[in-house]
């Protein structure tokens, strides 16, 4: 188990068995306040699903997610606060206009009049929303789609913010610039976890990233050790996904 | 040409094997097609029953026989009465589906009907219009007969006919805005975006329940609005208790549609569902078929469906011959409670599942 003194999300030997499979086995972690961690691995290696648990829609089936010391349940309403989620699981409506959109999330989270008017007026300006607060969501590029996301992810200032591919599609501009959006969080205390099959962006994003094979963590790589070279980083993961495939 | 005619053979392959493939699909489409076609065909003919029964009175015990022998042919039940006013009475309480009365002297015949069911007075006018001349003949008289509360005239007929129809536009505008949404909801994962927000799972089942009702309660009275004017539909005499009871349905069935929408997660066979489930109902509800002449089979199927209570209580408020029973309402409610419930729980199992 990663220790960590002060940890925001603290995963407690946590399991997820499909039938026969175990999806996701016996995996601790622990993420410090601020700090970026990233999960890598192959197609199927686990990495949504304990993003899924971490978020609440899975149940592990073996150990605990606690979020700010608060169980992650179907029930418990306050870990779910603490939290914010970007995932192709849970896409935005795309009915709405992002100004709609940005309401209503607001209200969800309890936020209402001249506090919902201001988180909606702050995330428009960080997220550079405000030329298309008009438009439907279902009509925004892949890129314009996922800011918003965030911005709704982000609109109740959640301590945790879970982030599942969250740049699996765009160009190199809007990557680049999602990650300034995901760094000054980190830099204002919010702790991301996110998966990701890009190394590089594991290299120049994540303080720690985690390699997933078969539902378990089998190594942790720090980029900054690797100066945050995405070839060194690159050469640690084949050599690791090699010899947990011969192993 | 045959190029296009190959890749034709080879579209269709693919879609009757994908169809093959998903075998519970397949099931389910059989199964329906054989609901259908079974009830339905059993449904669409109004015959006459036993259960429908027909009060006469006579002193000529000779008529009275033939008259018995007569309707007992035709399948109907009959009940000889000492009076008229006993006759009359146990047919205001609704013991009687109508009443005929043979007069002593002349040779006159006074029908009296129900009025509820206008389908059924209109095969019951037949089978008394066509007794009335067989006794003609037999008695070798000119018989004077006289109908009193025949309800199959044109705006008693319409009103009954609206009765019916009203609630199965209800129910087909919750299959939309209950069912279709939600079901679309779930597969564009939308639903699981607001399943990660921290509102309580009774607040997110209460907004799905209440958006698709105000939607299906806004688009229903528009349209009957204009079908007041443009198809002659009755205006309600009691507007205020005809839309508290088309609110009430909605929410009652709303819930169960909501429910299914949940439970099946899949926008083809809740389509499926929803439309045969609304045909069924149709027939075996007591829309087309009077309650009171089915066998009894169909009478059991209709009892388990909400669309029987819908359409009763739905003729009682917009025909004013008889109270709403009170057992109807107390049915749907209990249909939405489950309905409800067992929605709620779904959610449930859709957040720890996933």
């Amino acid at each position: 188990m990663t220790e960590c003194a002060g940890a925001v999300v603290r995963m407690e030997r946590v399991g997820k068995r499909f039938g026969a499979l175990w999806a996701v086995h016996d995996v601790s972690l622990a993420l410090a306040p601020g700090a970026i961690t990233g999960l890598l691995g192959l197609n199927g290696a686990g990495k949504t699903t304990l993003i899924r648990m971490c978020a609440g829609l899975l149940r592990p089936d073996t150990g605990r997610v606690l979020i700010a010391g608060e169980t992650q349940t179907s029930d418990n309403l306050r870990a779910r606060a603490l939290i914010g989620v970007v995932s192709a699981d849970a896409p935005p409506l795309g009915e709405l206009t992002v100004a709609q959109l940005l309401q209503v999330r607001g209200a969800l989270y309890g936020l209402h009049g001249a506090a919902l008017a201001a988180a909606c007026a702050a995330a428009a300006e960080e997220y550079e929303l405000h030329a298309f607060l008009a438009r439907r969501v279902q009509v925004l590029s892949t890129g314009m789609r996922q800011r918003v996301a965030i911005a709704c992810a982000m609109l109740h200032a959640p301590r945790v913010l879970l982030l599942d591919e969250p740049t699996v599609g765009l160009d190199p501009d809007v990557r680049a610039h999602l990650w300034g959006c995901l760094r000054a969080l980190a830099q204002r205390g919010v702790t991301l976890l996110l998966t990701t099959h890009y190394l590089e962006e594991a290299a120049r994003l994540c303080d720690l990233a985690h390699l997933m094979v078969h539902g378990r963590l089998v190594m942790s790589i720090s980029p900054a050790g690797m100066d945050g070279s995405a070839a060194r980083l690159e050469r640690a993961y084949f050599d690791a996904v090699q010899h947990e495939r011969i192993a | 040409m045959t190029a296009a005619l190959r890749q034709l053979a080879a579209l269709i392959r693919a879609y009757i094997y994908a169809w093959c493939v998903s075998w519970h699909h397949a099931v389910l489409s059989i199964a329906v097609a054989v609901a259908y076609l079974a009830v339905i065909n059993q449904s669409f003919v109004v015959t006459l029953t036993r259960r429908v029964v027909v009060g006469v009175y006579t002193k000529d015990a000779d008529i009275g026989r033939r008259i018995r022998e007569d309707l007992t042919g035709k399948g109907l039940g009959v009940v000889a009465y000492d009076t008229p006013a006993a006759m009359w009475a146990a047919l205001s309480n609704g013991l009687l589906a109508a009443g005929m009365e043979l007069a002593t002297n002349t040779p006159s015949a006074a029908v009296r009907f129900g009025g509820c069911n206008p389908l059924m007075d209109r095969e019951m006018a037949n089978v008394l219009l066509e007794m009335t001349a067989r006794l003609a003949t037999h008695t070798g008289s000119r018989y004077q007969l006289s109908l009193q509360g025949n309800s199959y005239v044109p705006d008693r007929t319409r009103a009954f006919v609206t009765a019916n129809l009203v609630p199965f536009l209800l129910l087909s505008l919750v299959i939309v805005n209950c069912g279709i949404v939600q079901v679309m909801a779930v597969e564009n994962k939308s639903m699981c975006g607001f399943l990660l927000t921290p509102v309580p799972r009774a607040v997110l089942y209460a907004a799905q329940l209440g958006s698709g009702v105000i939607v299906s309660l806004a688009v229903f009275l528009l349209a009957y609005a204009v079908c007041i004017p443009l198809a002659g539909v009755p205006v309600p005499a009691a507007p205020v208790r005809w839309l508290a009871l088309c609110l009430f349905q909605l929410v009652c069935t709303g819930a169960v549609y909501l429910y299914i929408a949940l439970a099946m997660r899949r926008y083809i066979p809740f389509a499926q569902f929803s439309i045969v489930s609304i045909t069924l109902f149709i027939f075996a509800g007591g829309g087309v078929t009077p309650f009171e002449v089915m066998p009894q089979w169909e009478r059991v199927f209709a009892s388990c469906t909400p669309a029987l209570y819908m359409i009763r209580s739905m003729r009682a408020v917009m025909l004013g011959t008889e109270a709403v029973r009170l057992n109807d309402l107390a049915v749907l409610a209990m249909w939405g409670i489950a309905g409800s419930v067992l929605a709620h729980q779904r959610l449930r199992r859709m957040v720890v599942s996933g």
